[in-house]
């Protein structure tokens, strides 16, 4: 027996011997991403920049959040809500069991404070930074609690929108116990109820998330989250052929071809929430006429700006809404570029002296890059010459972003070339903010075509009296039909937001409001 | 070998251990080497993935170069124009630009996708004379698109890099396609930079690689073995071990996409395994021998030591072998064992072992023979009662066990107690003989039989008794004291006596006796006979309580009669009892109507408190009415109206208005309907915004006035419809204000009329007043799922106790309204039945129905099926009561879904029926 065992034994030693040794893989469920940029701060009431709100979203959450592939709402943190009082009155039933990651239950106290430190001056939690509240919730009077799991809020007026803004990041429901406890330093202490639980934060280097064992919904299957901030672009791409990182953000425009060439590489994309535009001063003559402003459409030639300047990451607009949107209509007229249609409608515009060819206009162009417009003076010179094409002469005016906008908000301009991304990624934060007047506007003023339309406004106001989804989606559809046939504007394109991942990267969420969700990502190895 | 023999076990042991210990060592060394060439091999493994993606990064940034020259070319100024004007001045600009780009295959097509001219840049024509552009390439430049594809073409992957020719607006002039096939040039780039072979594969075949054979000819068909370009096609990369031209290598492969993510080919690179392979079979050899060798020799020595062990352990082994199949006789022979080692010690230890194993076998079956009669003994006694049964069958068990002569059993009677409770002390016991069993008497002993063998033996049971201590006599005849006894009761032997205790009282003794012939009582059998004692103590216990009980048992039952007796009396005075309670039933009744009264307080108060509530909230939507009102007014106020016009509208508001607002909300359909029918007429007058107002119009409903507003709407549609809307809603909440206070005031007017006191006192009255009071106070209860249907019929008045009669109706509608359990039809029908001169009241619901078997009790007072608490089971009882009052009567008729009672009451009135009665009795007493 002890002859046949030490036989055996050496038979298996020498099977091991020339098996193939397969390279080692890397066995813990943590994924490394690649930023250009260090996160500012975690309270989701101040942050700005795109780096921070994307962290905040993993480990916040909201009353309401928006569905996985558009800005439709869905419940969140509240279960259900009812509207009284002729939509004065929000009543939200509160998810029942959630807690906190320090511990503190999510309750409706949890949420009066997240709410009302922004919107009392005299909160003891407020900080003066919290810029988002007079933009988007100003219209808000009132967050209180009813019972523990019952919160009601009173705005203003009837605002069917406002259950958009509230998916929005500056309405995250952030625990109390943590804000109490670290006051202003909150913002490097973050607590919420999310699917990442914050861990550690090296300024300039990373920001390291984990999973968050108590989450009440699907448990994500990654348990560490690490956002690394590499500047250089390039520098991001080596580490993320090399498997150091395995997302890349900002991908330089010229290397998008490598990556999807390359074999273990895969380009993630989505069309964002955003328009990029050229208004036409319609309270000036010629941009009075509606034939002119339809000829100002078929002049221009969306498609090789789309795919030349902005490297193809963009969709040709067809109006202002993105298509990711509530309401969008696919049927709204797309004028074609056209320049001999073009002509002949000017030709017949200036024969009954609504259009003197022989004057020129003002064309301004903003300096500043944007996500939604790269490269905007380029743009600016291609629409120069299209226009010159059927016969408008202009004088192209580019200024620094801040200039641009209030000589455009002025009125200085014939035309200019303008742009605009989704706050709440409702409809009527387009359509009611860009096209109409309205002093109960929530959120800045920017109707810079000075376009005014009775039927518009009518079924802008309705809708956001409305609060049947179906019913509003109708009321913004029309609203997108008025507007391309009264064609206030040459709309040119919706960008898009490109990331590189590893193929072994699996479920990532791309999202039209230009974050990453990382909720049901995981590495397959 | 002979020193083998001569040396201990343990020096034996020792040899063979160290001897052991050879193995582990060998193979230590087998898998310390297998560890380094595992490392080898992983190191290996890694230099070939590293290979690999330094090899994929040099195609694909050769590939993206390629991009960028195309896009580069395409954008040289006057490349445009000259594409329009043809090959002189398309050459020149060629001509120009060329030199700067790397070997590659140029192209220029225009807008319409035409090739217009093809240079071969840095190489020769024949090399990239034959590669085609594919249509797709070019197509895709003609829509604007920089693109950088691979396809396969001509056996080979070729790299096609498009461009659009635009000028300054953009407006497309031509392409440029910069094409580059993936060649033997290409390959031996690669292999230059990397240095290591490549080979590079157009979908799964091979097209080409840096191997050259002896020759110096290029390598072209090596294909890749197996499922290989499967897996790798499938977006795998994977390393195998192949050998080209003599050589083994380990090749990585990867798989190389076009554009749209298609796997079109694979890259892969060779890193050579001939300094691995070489070390690996050196050390395989060089192990492989030495293992042999040292395994030979130590099998050897085992051999030889194994074969001096096991000779005597094999005899031990036999002889155990032997002992376990039941031969014991089985020796040893000392010749058979080495007499110099431990082995000998053992064999002759063993087989001293087996003689006393021997021996204690006997001992054993000995043992085990009176366990079984011991058992058998105790079951017995358990299975028994009767005392008299017990201690015979104990008296057995011990003859048969000890195998005696005679067994006797003796009890000690009751010891006799002092005045004080105490036992008398030094008291001789008395004892009287149980049961006993003789040798010389075939039957168990009775009566005579039984004094005559045991009497002699009493003093000594006595004495054994008194001194609570076994006696054991080994020889009567040697124990003078007894021997004359002993042989009287037939005992020429051994004498064994022991007392059987319980507790601290001895209650009986055991004596057994053996003949001269028979041997001597041991002290086994001692305390044998002393467990037997212990079990017949008990048994005696237990078979006296049970007598015990069995007496208590017949007394209670004596109790139990008794008290029937007792209760059967009572049972009659509860009857008599009972005759009183149906005494009192009228003061009941009224209790019961007060508690009622209770309930229905609590019901009222929560109907006013719905209308309040809607108060409430009116008040509130007012206030908010008023704001907006000021608001759109203001909004109207700027409207270019006319003065008169402004009036007119005005006027027209304050009529619309409160008309408007009493009006009954349309169906949906019909919504849609009047908003389609006045939208469309809206937008035939020219009005702006025609749709939001004609929505306007008809939420108020307003369709019907659109004539009259139509020159207003005009003006300034959105606001008039506003403000119509607004002065709408002003209205309505006002009219809902109105209404619950109606609401408030008709509870509080029913129940004033329910309730009011006047007992007993005849009214004429219409019963439908009645019944109507009484489902508004109902109305609580009725409101969620009951549907009421009416069905009244042509009554006169009638005279009756007004307040009594609602609490008829109240208990029958109140019935049926549990019986439907919240959900169900409650019908109500009243019908004059003119030829016998009375009307009748129907309840009826479509509930579960009353089962047969109660319903010739439910008129019973008390009687209830509703749970405890629920009810007092008055309810039907006074019902009866009532309407026997007025000389009616009250009938049931139930089935499943329809359960109706019927109150018949006489046009008459009550008072008809007094007199009927009185008229009765005068004619009686006539």
């Amino acid at each position: 027996m002890a002859r046949a065992g030490a036989a055996f034994a050496l038979l298996l030693v020498g099977c091991n011997l020339f098996g193939s040794a397969e390279p080692r893989t890397r066995r813990e469920s943590a994924l490394v991403v690649g930023k250009a940029r260090d996160v500012i701060g975690l309270d989701p009431a101040r942050v700005s920049d795109d780096e921070s709100v994307e962290v905040c979203e993993q480990i916040y959450e909201h009353l309401v959040r928006y569905a996985p592939d558009s800005t439709a709402i869905e419940p969140a943190l509240a279960v259900s809500w009812d509207v009284f009082d002729n939509g004065q009155t929000w009543v939200f039933r509160l998810r029942d069991g959630v807690t906190f990651h320090d511990g503190t239950p999510m309750d409706a106290d949890a949420v009066v404070l997240s709410l009302e430190r922004q919107r009392d001056p005299f909160h003891p939690s407020h900080e003066p930074d919290f810029i988002y509240w007079r933009d988007q919730y100003s219209y808000i009077e009132k967050i209180e609690k009813v019972d523990r799991l019952t919160v009601r809020i009173k705005i203003e007026r009837s605002y069917a929108p406002f259950l958009s803004s509230l998916a929005m990041f500056p309405a995250a429901i952030v625990s109390p116990e943590a804000v109490k406890k670290w006051g202003k330093e909150f913002p490097k202490h973050p607590v919420g109820t999310g699917p990442f639980r914050f861990a550690s934060w090296t300024p300039g280097d990373r920001v390291v998330l984990e999973r968050n064992p108590g989450y009440w919904g699907a448990a994500p299957p990654l348990e560490r989250i690490v956002f690394r901030s590499i500047p250089d672009a390039r520098q991001r791409l080596v580490a993320l052929e090399g498997g150091a990182i395995e997302v890349a953000y900002a991908i330089l425009p010229e290397e998008l071809q490598y990556v999807k060439l390359h074999p273990d590489l895969t380009l993630h994309h989505v069309a964002v929430a955003n328009v990029a535009y050229v208004a036409m001063n319609t309270q000036r003559p010629p941009w009075n006429d509606i034939e002119v402003r339809q000829a100002v459409n078929l002049a221009v030639n969306k498609v090789p700006i789309v795919r030349l300047l902005y490297q193809g990451l963009a969709v040709p607009a067809r109006g202002p809404v993105p298509p990711s949107l509530l309401g969008y209509a696919p049927d709204a007229t797309d004028y074609p570029y056209d320049p001999d249609q073009a002509r002949t409608i000017l030709a017949a515009a200036a024969a009954r002296g609504a259009f003197d060819p022989a004057r020129r206009f003002s064309l301004y162009i903003p300096r500043t890059p944007r996500s939604y417009l790269p490269e905007p003076e380029q743009v600016g010179r291609v629409l120069q010459r299209n226009l010159e094409e059927v016969g408008i002469q202009t004088d192209v005016v580019v200024q620094e972003f801040g200039a641009h906008q209030a000589d455009c908000l002025a009125g200085k301009h014939d035309l200019c070339l303008y742009g605009w991304t989704a706050d709440n990624g409702d409809p009527d934060n387009f359509l009611k903010i860009l096209l109409d007047r309205d002093e109960l506007r929530v959120g800045p003023e920017q109707n810079i075509a000075f376009y005014r339309n009775a039927e518009l406004h009518g079924l802008l106001t309705y809708a956001e009296e409305t609060f049947e989804q179906k019913e509003r989606a109708e009321f913004y559809r029309r609203a997108q039909l008025i507007v391309a046939r009264e064609a206030p504007w040459v709309p040119l394109a919706h960008s898009e937001l490109a990331v590189a991942a590893r193929n072994e990267v699996k479920g990532l969420m791309l999202h039209p409001t230009a974050t990453v969700y990382y909720q049901a990502a995981w590495v397959e190895r | 070998m002979s020193f083998l023999k001569r040396l201990r076990l343990g020096h034996k042991l020792a040899l063979s251990l160290s001897m052991a210990a050879l193995l582990p060592v060998a193979a230590a060394a087998v898998v310390s080497v297998s560890i380094v060439l595992r490392g080898l091999e992983r190191g290996l493994a890694e230099q070939t993935t590293r290979q690999l993606r330094v090899g994929m990064n040099l195609v694909l940034r050769t590939v993206e170069r390629l991009g960028g020259d195309a896009q580069r070319l395409a954008s040289t100024p006057g490349l445009g124009a000259a594409v329009g004007q043809g090959e002189p001045a398309l050459g020149e600009v060629l001509t120009r630009e060329l030199p700067h780009l790397p070997s590659a295959m140029v192209r220029v097509a225009d807008d319409k996708g035409h090739i217009v001219a093809q240079r071969a840049v840095g190489g020769d024509e024949p090399r990239f004379g034959d590669i085609g552009v594919p249509a797709a390439v070019v197509e895709a430049g003609l829509a604007y698109e920089r693109r950088v594809t691979l396809t396969p073409g001509q056996g080979m992957l070729v790299v096609h890099a498009v461009a659009p020719i635009v000028d300054p607006s953009l407006a497309l002039r031509g392409v440029v396609v910069v094409s580059l096939p993936l060649d033997g040039d290409f390959a031996d780039g690669i292999k230059g930079a990397l240095g290591t072979d490549v080979l590079i594969y157009a979908g799964a075949d091979p097209a080409m690689s840096s191997f050259l054979d002896h020759d110096g000819a290029r390598l072209h068909g090596l294909s890749a073995p197996g499922d290989v370009a499967e897996r790798v096609l499938a977006g795998g990369t994977l390393q195998i071990r192949a050998t080209i031209a003599g050589e083994e290598f380990s090749l990585g492969y990867a798989p190389l996409k076009d554009i749209d993510g298609k796997h079109v080919g694979m890259l892969a690179v060779a890193v050579g395994r001939g300094a691995l392979a070489g070390a690996k079979n050196a050390a395989f050899r060089s192990l492989t021998l030495g293992a042999a060798g040292a395994i030979a020799f130590a099998l050897a020595l085992a051999g030889l030591l194994t074969r001096r062990l096991s000779r005597p352990i094999g005899r031990l082994h036999a002889g155990a072998l032997a002992i376990a199949r039941g031969e014991l006789d089985t020796r040893l022979t000392q010749t058979d064992a080495d007499p110099g080692d431990e082995i000998g010690d053992l064999a002759r230890a063993f087989t001293q072992m087996t003689a006393s194993l021997r021996e204690n076998q006997d001992r054993l079956a000995a043992r085990m023979r009176e366990i079984v009669a011991l058992h058998e003994a105790g079951r017995a006694v358990s299975s028994v009662l009767g005392v008299d049964e017990v201690l015979r069958k104990i008296v057995d068990s011990i003859a048969r066990v000890l195998d005696t002569r005679l067994a006797a059993l003796w009890l000690v009677d009751a010891p006799r107690l002092t005045d004080d409770g105490e036992i008398v002390p030094e008291d001789r016991p008395t004892l009287r003989i149980g049961a006993a069993r003789s040798k010389g008497i075939e039957r168990p002993l009775e009566g005579q039989g039984i004094l005559d063998v045991t009497e002699p033996l009493s003093d000594f049971a006595t004495e054994v008794a008194r001194d609570r201590f076994p006696v054991r006599i080994d020889d009567v005849d040697e124990a003078p004291r007894f021997r004359t006894a002993a042989r009287a009761a037939g005992i020429d032997g051994s004498l064994l006596a022991v007392p059987l205790e319980r507790g601290n009282l001895v209650v009986g003794v055991l004596v057994v006796g053996r003949a001269v012939t028979a041997p001597p009582f041991t002290g086994a059998d001692e305390s044998l006979l002393s467990t037997f004692a212990d079990q017949a103590a008990t048994a005696i216990e237990n078979a006296r309580l049970y007598e015990e009980v069995r007496a208590f048992s017949e007394e209670l039952e004596e109790k139990v009669r008794l008290r029937t007796r007792e209760l059967t009396s009572m049972n009659a005075e509860l009857g008599r009892a009972i005759g009183e309670l149906r005494d009192t039933q009228a003061q009941l009744v009224f209790s019961e109507r007060m508690a009622g009264l209770g309930s229905l307080v609590a019901g009222v108060a929560h109907e006013i408190n719905s209308p309040s509530a809607a108060i409430r909230g009116s008040v509130d939507a007012l206030s908010e009415n008023v704001r907006r009102l000021a608001k759109t007014a203001r909004e109207v106020g700027e409207l270019p109206l006319s003065d008169d016009d402004r009036k007119r509208f005005l006027a027209l508001a304050e009529e619309l208005a409160p008309r408007l607002a009493e009006k009954r909300v349309g169906s949906p359909a019909a919504l849609r309907r009047h908003a389609r029918q006045v939208v469309a007429r809206l937008a035939a007058a020219g009005i702006t915004g025609a749709e939001v107002a004609g929505r306007g119009l008809v939420e108020i409903g307003a369709e019907d006035d659109l004539e009259a507003l139509l020159p207003l709407l005009a003006v300034g549609a959105p606001a008039i419809v506003r403000y119509l809307r607004e002065y709408t809603y002003l209205h309505r909440n006002a009219f809902g204000i109105d209404n619950a206070i109606r609401q408030i005031q008709r509870i509080v007017g029913a129940l004033k009329s329910y309730s009011h006191l006047d007992q007993a006192k005849v009214e004429v009255t219409d019963l439908h007043e009645g019944i109507e009071n009484t489902l508004t106070i109902l109305h609580h209860e009725l409101k969620y799922g009951i549907q009421i249907t009416r069905k009244y019929g042509h009554l006169p008045t009638v005279p009756v106790y007004v307040d009594e009669l609602n609490q008829v109706w109240t208990n029958l509608i109140h019935n049926a309204a549990q019986a439907l359990r919240g959900k169900g039809e409650i019908v109500i029908e009243t019908e004059l039945d003119e030829p016998a001169g009375m009307v009748r009241v129907k309840v009826i619901d479509d509930g579960p129905g009353i089962p047969t078997e109660i319903r010739e009790r439910i008129f019973e007072p008390f009687f209830t099926t509703k749970a405890k608490g629920e009810g007092t089971g008055l309810g039907l009882g006074i019902v009866r009561k009532i309407v026997d009052k007025h000389g009616g009567t009250v009938s049931l008729d139930s089935a499943e879904g329809r359960t109706c009672f019927t109150v018949s009451l006489l046009v008459s009135g009550p008072k008809a029926k007094i007199a009927e009665e009185e008229a009765g009795q005068g004619a009686q007493v006539a």
